[in-house]
């Protein structure tokens, strides 16, 4: 356990207490009955007959605090009838805050309330005012509340609500409530290392360089939301800002501190004569949106020599009369467009500056979708699809239904241009949310959620006949909350449990003999998670506001299996709603991370029947996955007025089923930076309403799955769509 | 109505057209029903003579891609605000409150793991919401309070394992929840918000070995027992436990069939009815007598929830069924203890409350 802070004595909940509490709550020992406060009257003289239950001495819980009774005090509320004395003098209170008044908690480390810290009412002149009920909540991911502790969970500052009782300013009706809130800091274990990085470049006169620092824990993780307090020893040399920017004045030395909760770095630095004199600016002269174009940069002195370790940064204009934007350049010197058009690239090395002309033309992309069939289901909503060839050597697509759906439907899909539905499984659910069907072709998966007894868990269904499956196994164990999501890889069936909101790992190399073997999640207050997918021996688990992590189940390199994972690394991202993520690496070879958001409760989101968030939002993150250690968002698919949802990436396109929004088709290839959608990089999308579905004319695209040059996709609200995608016949304006 | 319903839809029809007793010919009687898997609320109305129909489907929930879960709905005292848990959340689940009439939505506030069962204070101004946690790890759960004319959750009260059943004795001094997996009665002082006693109504020597009681819901006593007896329903031990909050005595048993849930007594406090969740049907004991006057079979499976009207004179029943079939609502007429009317509804029908008698008599709330 870390150390107490200094701004109160912070105390873990001790185990003892943590004994104690889950014993009041499963009403453990030979109690019958335990009364709190006021003992029980004696009993009536005449009774029916009862059962033998004997009452228990009060037990150790602090009772209320005595009511007082304010006495001479003008204010009419505080002698208003009928409301209890620690209600009406609640009328003389103007504030509640803590006690101290700057409440800290670190990571790990809980505070006793009533101990370590309190809150305290005031009277208009700042005096204490006892006896005053205060009742109070934290909502944060940050910390919680419970049981009289408040444990500090993540770094960040949560609110704690305050709310006391009053009488209402008419002096009759019901007591109000009035609420007070107070900021509480969730700090980090202290920071006992600052490392200044080397920025790899020289400080020469006139040039600004960024410096940045970590500050490092005793079990080495980065601090979060640590300020660094930086200073240089000589200003007249080089001068360095709040955000780390020094400034190279005069030649000479100086040297840069950093400093973080006490603990102070230092990094000498020389500042050199600047000797550029000219700055060459290289790169391709011409482009279309979305290709990312490296640009690089040649200082040279004034006798035409290269000036290695100049200090450089980008910029970008546009020559366009209506705007001046339209493209980007990052600090590595990538430069992509948006929209056509001429743009001027200005390189600053060291304080001077050259510069460059590329000229970007449309993508040209555009292709055409086509509806090539469709397997109409106007019953009922719905879910997931797998694609896959039988053993039997057909083709078949399963879907799942939802909202009442209960059955898994089957389609033959040979014929991509006539869906057969062969036939249908039949669960006690009322969402089949999922389906897969593993690498062989024998076994599926499907989902149960909203099951008669509530155990739901999953079903495999044996697929020797694949027109036909037919149950092999149900199984529950633990799986009771209901399975939203699963996925094969082998012998091992990856569940996502909305119970304990951990992945359940279970062997299914006897579909008969299901048994779980394992299981993992993460450590988190609130946690949701949602989906799985895994790929080379890795799995990519969609936490929702915890974001993506990635586990190693197999690949080997951080020593995880396919039943003992282990954590790689996590990202979240401020938008949260983490809901569905795909690896995939193009023909360029460059490896990203396909993220996908689902996000139905935000102000921007339609209200279609007259509540807020009925309507979807959220994009697709991409990001750098060339070190799966360190995850960096690089790029955004977003399309503007609907939401995401899943995605399959083949060939170098993605497939987006985008909820509102219909089919989307993405051109992934090459280098990704910035927000595909505006680079002219969707290359089709195809509405996935139908006048005949069931909801008519409402797509809602769920999954797509590419299989044999086709791609398949479900729709809640019309089931599934066979559709082709073919180049535009018309010449792309360039 | 498109399903068959068979003989329960003959001898409703033909109850229906059967007349009543003055006063309650003429009135109107307006509830509603939460749907679980269709994350609607069905609004009916029930007139005498006539029969059900539903009026309204209201929309609840923010996810269509997922099932939100309308679980519990209640009705406040004044009847001018229905509310309604979402049970299922990301994780932590939600209490919407809506205008009743209108049916527009006035505010939301989150609340903890799958909120369920709701009571009201009788001025309307808190609100208890059970933390059912049902798919959870088996740790204590708790009881949220929301203030709810701003909507917002003042505190928790920690009780036990799968609180369910919240309700408030009609002086509103007390909360009372049963907890599943504790084999609890819980009471929260509603003047300090804290838990002011705690029973055990697992069953006593003799039932069995092994023998839990598993309560799921929990009802007040009304008329001559109100604010002072309470009747948990032992859903595994196939009992009601009527006991004395005063002394903290069971005073008497009553034996039911498969699986009580639910629990509702009549606004005189003469009548227990207890769904039969596992039995299809509806038991109707008389308080006075401890007698069981009639066990009515529900028109669907997994019957859920049931609520009387103010007048006494009719129950409202949920039927969950299952799969695709969907749920219904029934009216038993309890002067006849016979199924009176089934109308279907959505997926998963089970939170109920009366809203409206109208025009309101004796008895009405």
């Amino acid at each position: 356990m870390t150390q107490s802070h200094a701004t109160g004595a912070f105390r873990p909940l001790p185990p003892v207490l943590l004994f104690a509490l889950l014993i009041s709550g499963c009403g453990g020992g030979t109690s019958r009955a335990t009364v709190v406060g006021t003992p029980p009257p004696p009993p009536p003289a005449a009774e029916t007959p009862e059962t033998d239950r004997d009452i228990q001495p009060p037990d150790t819980t602090p009772a209320a605090p005595a009511d007082p009774e304010p006495v001479g005090d003008p204010d009419p509320l505080l002698q208003a009838r009928g409301y209890p004395a620690a209600v009406r003098i609640g009328a003389l209170v103007q504030d509640v805050r803590p006690e101290p008044a700057q409440v800290e908690v670190q990571v790990g480390d809980s505070l006793a309330l009533g101990e370590d810290v309190e809150f305290v009412a005031y009277d208009a002149n700042g005096e204490r005012v006892p006896g005053v009920r205060i009742l109070s909540r934290i909502e944060s991911r940050f910390a919680v509340l419970e049981e009289g502790f408040i444990r500090g969970v993540a770094e960040g500052e949560a609110e704690v609500r305050m709310a006391i009782q009053v009488p209402p300013a008419s002096g009759t009706g019901p007591a109000e409530i009035r609420t007070f809130t107070a900021s509480l800091w969730v700090v980090g274990p202290p920071v006992v290392t600052i490392e200044i990085e080397d920025p790899g470049v020289r400080f020469l006169t006139g040039s600004f360089v960024q410096l940045t620092a970590r500050a490092l824990a005793a079990d080495g993780n980065v601090r979060q939301s640590v300020e660094i307090e930086w200073a240089s020893d000589r200003r007249q040399v080089a001068t360095i800002d709040s955000r780390g920017f020094v400034q190279a004045i005069a030649p000479g030395a100086a040297t840069i501190t950093a400093v973080a909760e006490g603990v102070e770095a230092a990094r000498s630095i020389t500042i050199e004569e600047n000797p550029v004199t000219s700055v060459e600016v290289s790169g391709a002269s011409r482009a279309r949106t979305g290709d990312v174009v490296r640009f690089s940069v040649l200082a040279r002195d004034a006798g035409g020599a290269e000036v290695a370790g100049a200090p450089t940064a980008f910029s970008v204009t546009s020559f366009a009369e209506r705007t001046n934007s339209g493209a980007s350049i990052y600090a590595d010197g990538a430069f992509v467009a948006e929209r056509p058009g001429l743009y001027r690239v200005v390189a600053d090395a060291a304080g001077r500056t050259g510069q460059a002309l590329i000229e970007v033309v449309e993508r040209g992309v555009e292709h055409d979708a086509f509806v090539a069939g469709r397997g109409l289901v106007d019953e009922r909503p719905t879910s997931d699809l797998w694609a896959f060839t039988g053993n039997d050597g057909r083709d078949y697509v399963y879907t799942g239904t939802h909202d009442g759906g209960q059955r898994m439907l089957v389609w033959d899909v040979t014929d991509p241009a006539n869906p057969v539905l062969t036939d249908f499984v039949e669960v006690d659910a009322r969402v089949v949310n999922d389906v897969k069907v593993n690498a062989s072709a024998t076994v599926a998966a499907i989902t149960r959620e909203g099951a008669r007894d509530r155990r739901n868990g999953i079903i495999l269904l044996d697929l020797a006949d694949p027109a036909h499956p037919t149950i092999a196994s149900t199984y529950t164990r633990d799986l009771t909350g209901g399975v939203h999501n699963v996925f094969f890889a082998g012998s091992i069936l990856y569940a996502v449990h909305n119970g304990t909101f951990d992945v359940h790992i279970l062997d299914v190399s006897n579909p008969r003999g299901v048994r779980e073997v394992g299981r993992w999640g993460i450590d988190s207050p609130g946690k949701y998670l949602h989906d799985i997918w895994v790929l080379d021996g890795l799995a990519y688990v969609s936490y929702w506001n915890d974001g993506v992590v990635i586990l190693d189940v197999g690949d080997g390199r951080w020593n995880g299996t396919p039943t003992e994972p282990v954590e790689v690394s996590r990202y979240a991202y401020p938008e949260g709603n983490t809901h569905f993520a795909v690896p995939y690496t193009n023909a360029d070879g460059h490896r990203y991370l396909f993220v996908g958001d689902e996000i139905f409760d935000c102000e921007d989101c339609v209200s279609r029947n007259g509540h807020p968030g009925d309507g979807s939002r959220g994009f697709v993150h991409i990001l750098d996955l060339e070190d799966p250690e360190n995850l960096r968002e690089v790029a955004r698919y977003e399309v503007p007025e609907a939401g995401a949802h899943n995605l399959w990436i083949e060939d170098d396109r993605m497939y987006v089923a985008y909820y509102q929004a219909g089919l989307r088709v993405v051109d992934v290839s090459g280098e990704l930076r910035g927000d595909l959608y505006r680079q002219g990089r969707e290359m089709a999308w195809l509405p996935t309403g139908s006048p005949d579905g069931f909801v008519p004319n409402s797509p809602m695209a769920w999954g797509p799955h590419w299989f044999k040059g086709h791609v398949f996709v479900s729709d809640l609200n019309s089931g599934l769509w066979v559709v082709r995608i073919e180049p535009r016949r018309k010449a792309p304006v360039s | 109505m498109s399903a068959r319903l068979g003989p329960v839809l003959f001898l409703a029809v033909l109850l229906s057209v059967l007349p009543g007793p003055a006063g309650a010919q003429d009135r109107e009687y307006r509830l509603y029903v939460a749907n679980e898997s269709s994350d609607l609320v069905s609004r009916v109305v029930f007139r005498p003579g006539e029969g059900l129909e539903v009026e309204k489907e209201i929309p609840v929930g923010i996810m269509p891609g997922d099932n939100d879960g309308a679980h519990g709905v209640s009705v406040s005292p004044d009847g001018r605000y229905w509310y309604v848990t979402i049970a299922h959340g990301t994780p932590r689940g939600y209490l919407w409150k809506f205008h009743a009439g209108p049916d527009t939505l006035v505010g939301r506030t989150r609340l903890g793991l799958f909120p369920a069962t709701m009571g009201l204070t009788p001025d309307g101004q808190f609100l208890l919401a059970v933390n059912f946690n049902l798919h959870g790890d088996m740790v204590p759960s708790d009881v949220s309070v929301v203030y709810t004319p701003e909507m917002i959750e003042v505190t928790r009260v920690r009780t036990c394992m799968m609180p369910h059943g919240s309700r408030v004795r009609p002086d509103g001094t007390r909360q009372y929840s049963a907890c599943m997996h504790s084999d609890l009665l819980v009471e929260i002082d509603l003047e300090t918000f804290e838990a002011s006693a705690r029973y055990d109504v697992s069953p006593v020597e003799g039932d069995g070995e092994g023998a839990v009681c598993s309560p799921t819901w929990v009802e007040p006593g009304m008329g001559a027992r109100a604010n002072r007896f309470v009747y948990v329903a032992c859903n595994r031990n196939r009992e009601v436990l009527e006991i004395d909050t005063d002394r903290w005595v069971v005073t008497r048993r009553f034996a039911t069939g498969l699986g009580p849930y639910n629990l509702e007594v009549t606004s005189g406090g003469d009548l227990l009815i207890a769904t039969l969740k596992g039995e299809q049907a509806v038991a109707v004991f008389d308080l006075e007598t401890g007698e069981e006057r009639a066990r009515i079979a529900t028109s669907r499976s997994v019957t859920h929830g049931v609520v009387a009207s103010p007048d006494g004179r009719y129950a409202f029943v949920s039927n969950e069924s299952a799969g695709s079939v969907r749920g219904t609502l029934d009216v038993i007429d309890l002067e006849t203890l016979t199924l009176v009317d089934t109308i279907e509804l959505r997926h998963q029908s089970g939170g109920i409350d009366f809203w409206s008698m109208v025009p309101a008599g004796p008895g009405a709330g």
